[in-house]
């Protein structure tokens, strides 16, 4: 290889980086304008009013859970305290091995009933329904294991109301999520689907399903995630969000109307990560559709923290959901690639999309490719190890500033209700993710795309989902009725 | 390869120079927003007492409003907090204060602003601020140019709980970016009784407009159902036959929430309705007009209607005829050969405990 193609290799690798790292940071400042701009326009007894309104839309919010015995009473309870006027659950068990559906039947004393649903999806079997009088709210499924994806399809069969609402068993919801996610529906008929922000629960202290503690987790991995989810999940969305782009939602808190994802099909049963495919999809309908006068139809982001889910805190937990996120994004991404720098889509297909491919799915692969790179470069003389030192130094710095940014603006636009000890650890993340932790996020996200290359869809599937400690301070009472 | 050095170099100074210019902001920030909590809470309090012993009878106008008038902004913040909660008798305590201290005149000259969103948070501040001058302005804010400003008027409009609101209100849901029919309904209803005549006229004359826009029409039923008004079933019943299968539901909604004998047979024949939106809407419905001749037997003969909706809202529906529909149900559970009839008629008496679900399997 020659010294000329060396350079251009390199030349074109500084380049990415630096375009990665302007994008990224030019999104949260999008993204901060987008958050400023909801606050100035959510108005004085808004929220209060969408409560009380008789117009007001319900929600059906749908819960799939396979082998999640440790936290499916806690996040059930949550999900049926919310503060809403009329809203279901339900409560779908994806076949799982252990004790999740028994623990369902005896804490809310739930009887098997004859429960016909509308069959507009196809999903694998439903062994039974389960319903109590105690809980006329509360709606639970048994069915043979499926995918994520297919449970969902079978939850919103048996939805009643317009609004679905999707969230993971591993999730809480703040207690006025659903109040705030309802607003874009109330305030607009072209609104297809919304989301909102999605932190770390490691952390946060649950009193009977209510949030009432925040505090940033205690572990390096949380605290690790926790920049994470700031500078991708949340800045990055909301940026999108203001370009009318947003693309990959998170599956941990998506609203959509009922008859929209029934008339796309639902979520797609092979994706590996259904709410990033369901979102592209969305986006994809919303475009290609128009409402019943003809007009656009769009998706919305609510720039609040709505939902909080566990992250794991262990390095097999890390890796494991790390490798099956690359594999979802780049198998959902290549779905939709026609959506790619492709106008018919609007925003999202001009930025939300290259966006998201460019500097999201590929970035760590790349970055993977730069390191092999530089270290083959200094290896064969063609850079010195002065050089090589400055390039990794560029990385590091160059990722903790875009960090740090990340974590400022978000003080600068909440004004943090944590105190001054949440916020120094934050900081002290910002520099300990990238010594070591984005290198490991590399390399799993690096596994998770060969994966997809050789395995099967279904194989994806969690086994052994992650249970984050959260401090619920409930005692459970005994079982409500009969069960059985 | 000296050229990356610099690359390097450049970048990272730039973005150290964006984020330290955020870090100082974000902390001058934090520790201004903190102090002005700290200066405000004082007088935040204050305010706030003397706003509960001004509606408590213990302070006259003239107090309060010497109170507010060195602390006009945070003063017009916290009126507007309190009149957003308020009953009505304390929102006419309110609005006197409001009209003494010339709030009302300060937001509405601020509807003429150019600023969009300066003008949409007058417009809502008039809303709790009484009728009189307030309705002028907002009737003229409800056709500007901002779509976010209609709203706001239309919210504002809807506050006041004036009847000459009903038709703006209605106008307003026409266009790219007019008011949703499902928020215009829920400010029509938000206007109570003094909606219905508006409405009803509307619906007979169509206001003299040469073309009734669907939504305009779907958000005046609804609303008058959801109002619940038994002169809507006659002006309702004018468009049983429109076209469009969203307006016939919503008129299904309005018969049945009006409660009139006159609905009965025209909410007969949208049980019948070729579209199922309009037949699930109808037999729910008909749920509101028990014991009248023809009911049962339509709810019954809807429990095998090819649609799930359909099927299940005529067995919710029969549920709510007291003993006879739930006689009917177990009739269906037990003898019917329609094994969705019997599924639907299932699913709501397990639903509403009058079954115990070991009891039947259905074959």
């Amino acid at each position: 290889m020659s010294a000329h193609v060396m350079n251009y290799l390199l030349g074109g690798i500084l380049v990415y980086y630096i375009l990665q790292q302007a994008a990224s940071l030019a999104m949260m400042f999008l993204g901060a304008t987008a958050r400023r701009h909801y606050h100035k326009r959510l108005h004085v007894g808004e929220l209060d009013r969408i409560e009380h309104s008789p117009t007001t839309l319900p929600f059906s919010v749908l819960i799939p859970a396979f082998n999640e015995e440790r936290v499916i009473i806690s996040t059930t309870k949550a999900a049926m305290s919310l503060d809403y006027p009329i809203h279901e659950v339900i409560v779908v068990n994806d076949g799982s091995d252990d004790t999740t559906l028994g623990r369902l039947i005896d804490y809310f004393g739930l009887v098997a009933v004859g429960r016909s649903s509308q069959r507009a999806l196809k999903t694998q079997g439903i062994r039974a329904a389960y319903a109590s009088p105690a809980h006329p709210q509360l709606l639970v499924l048994d069915k043979e294991h499926g995918q994520r994806a297919d449970a969902l399809n079978a939850g919103a069969n048996y939805a009643q109301y317009p609004l679905l609402c999707i969230m993971e068993a591993n999730s809480v919801f703040e207690s006025d999520a659903l109040i705030r996610a309802a607003r874009p529906f109330q305030n607009s008929s072209r609104v297809v689907a919304a989301t909102g922000i999605v932190r770390p629960a490691n952390g946060i202290t649950l009193k009977n399903g209510r949030i009432v503690e925040f505090a940033q987790p205690r572990t390096w991995w949380g605290l690790v995630q926790a920049i994470e989810y700031l500078r991708s999940f949340q800045w990055s969305r909301l940026g999108m969000t203001r370009l009318c782009g947003i693309v990959g939602m998170s599956g941990a808190f998506l609203v959509v109307k009922r008859n929209v994802f029934l008339s796309m099909g639902g979520c797609d049963r092979n994706a590996i990560s259904p709410g990033i495919e369901l979102s592209m999809r969305l986006q994809r309908f919303a475009h290609e559709n128009r409402d019943n006068n003809g007009y656009k139809l769009n998706v919305s982001c609510i720039p609040d923290p709505l939902c909080y889910t566990a992250v794991p805190e262990s390095f097999e937990g890390y890796i494991d959901q790390r490798a099956r996120w690359q594999a979802g994004t780049m198998q959902a991404t290549f779905k939709n690639f026609s959506m790619m720098f492709n106008p018919r889509y609007g925003a999202a297909g001009l930025f939300g999309m290259p966006f998201y491919f460019l500097f999201e799915t590929l970035s760590y692969l790349v970055e993977v490719a730069a390191y092999v790179i530089v270290i083959a470069a200094a290896l064969l003389g063609y850079l010195s190890w002065s050089q090589a030192a400055v390039f990794f130094l560029l990385v590091v710095v160059l990722g903790v500033l875009v960090s740090l940014a990340a974590v400022l603006l978000e003080e600068d636009t909440r004004h943090l209700a944590q105190g001054r000890h949440d916020m120094d650890l934050l900081i002290l993340a910002c520099v300990v993710e990238n010594l070591g932790f984005r290198q490991v996020q590399m390399l799993a996200r690096l596994v998770g795309a060969f994966e997809l290359l050789w395995r099967d869809a279904a194989s994806f599937s969690p086994s052994a989902r992650q249970q984050a400690p959260r401090r619920d301070q409930f005692q459970p009472p005994p079982a409500v009725g009969a069960s059985g | 390869m000296s050229m990356l050095y610099v690359i390097a170099l450049f970048t990272s100074m730039a973005l150290s120079v964006v984020v330290l210019t955020l870090a100082v902001y974000t902390f001058w920030s934090r520790r201004h927003w903190q102090e002005v909590q700290e200066r405000q809470a004082p007088v935040v309090e204050r305010i706030s007492g003397c706003l509960d012993a001004y509606q408590r009878g213990e302070v006259s106008v003239g107090q309060l409003c010497n109170e507010l008038h060195e602390q006009r902004d945070l003063g017009l913040e916290l009126l507007v907090a309190r009149a957003a909660v308020a009953t009505d008798e304390q929102e006419e305590k309110l609005h006197a204060v409001f009209r003494r201290l010339g709030f009302d005149q300060a937001e509405l000259l601020a509807l003429e602003t150019g600023d969009p969103q300066r003008r949409v948070e007058a417009a809502l501040r008039l809303g709790y601020m009484g009728r009189g001058r307030a309705v002028g302005g907002l009737l003229r804010a409800i056709q500007d140019e901002d779509p976010q400003v209609r709203l706001a008027a239309a919210q504002g409009l809807s506050q006041l709980r004036l009847g000459d609101a009903a038709l703006p209100i209605l106008r307003a849901t026409a266009g790219e970016a007019g008011i949703p029919t499902s928020k215009a309904t829920e400010l029509l209803v938000a206007l109570g009784e003094a909606a219905v005549n508006p409405l009803c006229d509307f619906l007979d004359t169509r206001a003299g407009l040469t073309v009734t826009l669907p939504e305009m029409l779907i958000a005046a039923c609804n609303a008058l159902g959801l109002i619940g008004a038994p002169r809507a079933a006659p002006s309702a019943i004018r468009f049983a036959h429109h076209q469009n299968p969203n307006v016939r539901a919503a008129v299904a909604r309005a018969l049945g929430g009006s409660g009139n004998e006159q609905a009965v047979a025209t909410l007969l024949e949208l049980a019948h309705d070729n579209a199922w939106e309009v037949r699930a809407q109808a037999v729910q419905a008909i749920a509101k007009l028990r014991d009248k001749e023809g009911v049962a037997e339509t709810l019954v003969a809807a429990t095998g209607d090819p649609s799930w909706w359909v099927r299940h809202n005529a067995a919710r529906s029969l549920s709510r005829q007291g003993r006879q529909g739930v006689g009917a149900l177990l009739a269906i559970l037990n003898e019917s050969p329609d094994i969705y009839a019997r599924d639907a008629a299932r699913q709501v008496l397990e639903e509403k405990a009058i079954i115990h679900p070991s009891e039947v399997v259905l074959q």
